[in-house]
């Protein structure tokens, strides 16, 4: 079939600009293509528009059975042969557990004794305001918050992530022979099937949040050398501690903290932000902006201690901070002005 | 406000039914759409080179969004401020929409026709949102060889959305 030249060059520009590597001189070819016709910003912009419809097809296509069939018909074309494909994974709905997931765990198991993982490995990033969700080859599925970065790597004995900065939700996939390791700063959770939050806010300030099953936290030997050695809950002085923490169960480690206390929290809330939502319950206006700078370059700033200390209740997008203005706005005596990019709040 | 610089994911994001309605005129005419292409491609042209080349995408997306904002505006679809996603569905004429659900279902259509790797590589990275790096890692295969198949994937549905019923 004869294709249309503009078409075959759209589509061309369109993967080339989605690789995330593209060079200057390449960008600069795609500008001069683009402004050599019409018809090349119509293709193009056809191509958003199939981009878009292509977020809602409906296939019952499956990742898995398309590499395998793949490789049946590879006595025709043959791709890289030295590289082999990951083995087949039971993909399953996350929420799914119990009898059905300790077959698929035995499974999965019983594969990985007879061959070897490939290595996978990788950096994900967030610009701020950004959510974005990956899945793994393993079947794990991460989601990463604003302004979020981790490097992960993963090997036939251990899936390691390192969250650099930010906060993400784990939907780890059972495997009892790779123990799922997160570490944040100082700080690691160790996993096996579960899915949990971690919000790191320093090197050695991060929260862990348990939606289903259980992690153990290590927290560094940092924080417990900061402790009274006989207030010691979780180890002793020097050592790093260890605390188990189940569905529905919250760590805040931070410094000079005597102890780590385990408060019981939501698990719908603490994944809340996955669905660009956040609820506030008897907030304080310092800390609600302090969530909404997270997804904003242009930052709040509260500019008077009592006003700071005001209690706000409601369901907000984090990522409108107009609308949080505009709340601001409509409350007697509080008043909002712009500061270049940033907005000042005071009375 | 002040406009602050977007990444091209959240102009697609944010700005996407605008882009989309940019493209769906054609549907209910195409004169239209000619000119509101025609007059993309001079905003295009005025652009800053500079700046166009830091960024292509999201300054063409930019252009297009705004024009087909300023569009709606000009054809009142605006109801106090706040638009009706139903009114512009009801303005369409019921032949256009039955159309646009054909058209859908040719792109289902082509995408179930297309060869193994680039369904695969075109479900990794619109479904999950897999970089090149990491299609290539899942296929067992090159970053090179999954930028052909992700072009041959789009040029295919391209072509059936485009074909006349």
């Amino acid at each position: 079939m004869k294709h249309k030249q503009s078409r075959v060059e759209a589509t061309h520009w369109w993967v080339a600009m989605r690789s995330g590597d593209s060079s200057r001189s390449e960008r600069e070819q795609f500008v001069d293509w683009l402004q050599a016709s019409p018809e090349n910003v119509a293709e193009y912009l056809e191509l958003a528009d199939l981009w878009g419809k292509l977020g809602s097809i409906r296939t019952d296509a499956d990742i898995e059975q398309l590499i395998a069939e793949a490789h049946e018909s590879s006595n025709v074309v043959e791709f890289a042969p030295e590289s082999r494909a990951p083995p087949p994974v039971n993909k399953r709905p996350w929420k799914l557990y119990g009898a059905v997931a300790a077959v698929a765990s035995m499974f999965v198991v019983a594969i990985g004794a007879l061959m070897s993982w490939p290595e996978q490995s990788g950096l994900i990033t967030t610009a701020v305001g950004e959510l974005r969700s990956m899945s793994l080859a393993d079947g794990s599925i991460i989601t990463l918050n604003t302004r979020t970065s981790l490097r992960y790597a993963f090997d036939d004995s251990l899936r390691q992530v390192e969250l650099i900065d930010g906060e993400a939700l784990f939907d780890v996939a059972h495997d009892l022979s790779r123990p799922f390791i997160v570490s944040a700063g100082e700080h690691e959770i160790r996993a096996l099937g579960t899915s949990f939050n971690v919000y790191k806010k320093s090197d050695i300030e991060a929260t862990v949040t348990v939606l289903e099953g259980r992690v153990v936290v290590r927290a560094s030997a940092l924080i417990v050398d900061e402790r009274v050695a006989s207030a010691s809950d979780h180890g002793q002085p020097g050592e790093p501690a260890l605390v188990e923490l189940t569905s529905g169960e919250q760590i805040h480690i931070q410094p000079k903290e005597l102890r780590l206390p385990v408060t019981p929290v939501s698990p719908d809330r603490a994944a809340e932000w996955t669905t660009r939502r956040i609820t506030f319950e008897n907030s304080a206006l310092r800390d609600v902006v302090a969530q909404f700078n997270r997804y904003s370059v242009s930052q709040l700033l509260v500019d008077d201690p009592e006003l700071a200390d005001m209690r706000l209740n409601g369901v907000f997008e984090p990522h409108s901070q107009e609308d949080l203005l505009a709340y601001l706005r409509q409350v007697e005596g509080v008043n909002v002005r712009g500061v270049g990019n940033d907005w000042v709040i005071s009375r | 406000m002040v406009e602050r610089r977007r990444s091209v994911e959240e102009i697609i994001d944010q700005r996407y039914d605008d882009l989309l309605r940019f493209v769906r005129y054609r549907i209910r005419d195409p004169d239209e759409v000619r000119d509101l292409v025609q007059e993309a491609f001079m905003r295009l042209l005025r652009r800053d080179r500079e700046d166009l080349i830091e960024r292509p995408e999201a300054y063409l997306f930019r252009i297009a969004a705004n024009l087909a904002y300023e569009h709606r505006l000009r054809s009142g679809r605006f109801i106090s401020g706040m638009e009706s996603e139903d009114l512009d569905d009801h303005s369409e004429a019921p032949e256009a929409r039955v159309a646009e659900q054909e058209r859908l279902q040719r792109l289902d259509a082509a995408f179930a026709r297309l060869p193994p790797l680039p369904q695969a590589a075109l479900l990794l990275q619109r479904r999950d949102g897999l970089s090149y790096a990491e299609i290539a890692a899942r296929l067992g295969t090159t970053k090179h060889m999954v930028k052909k198949h992700l072009s041959k994937a789009m040029l295919a549905c391209r072509t059936a959305m485009a074909e006349q019923a």
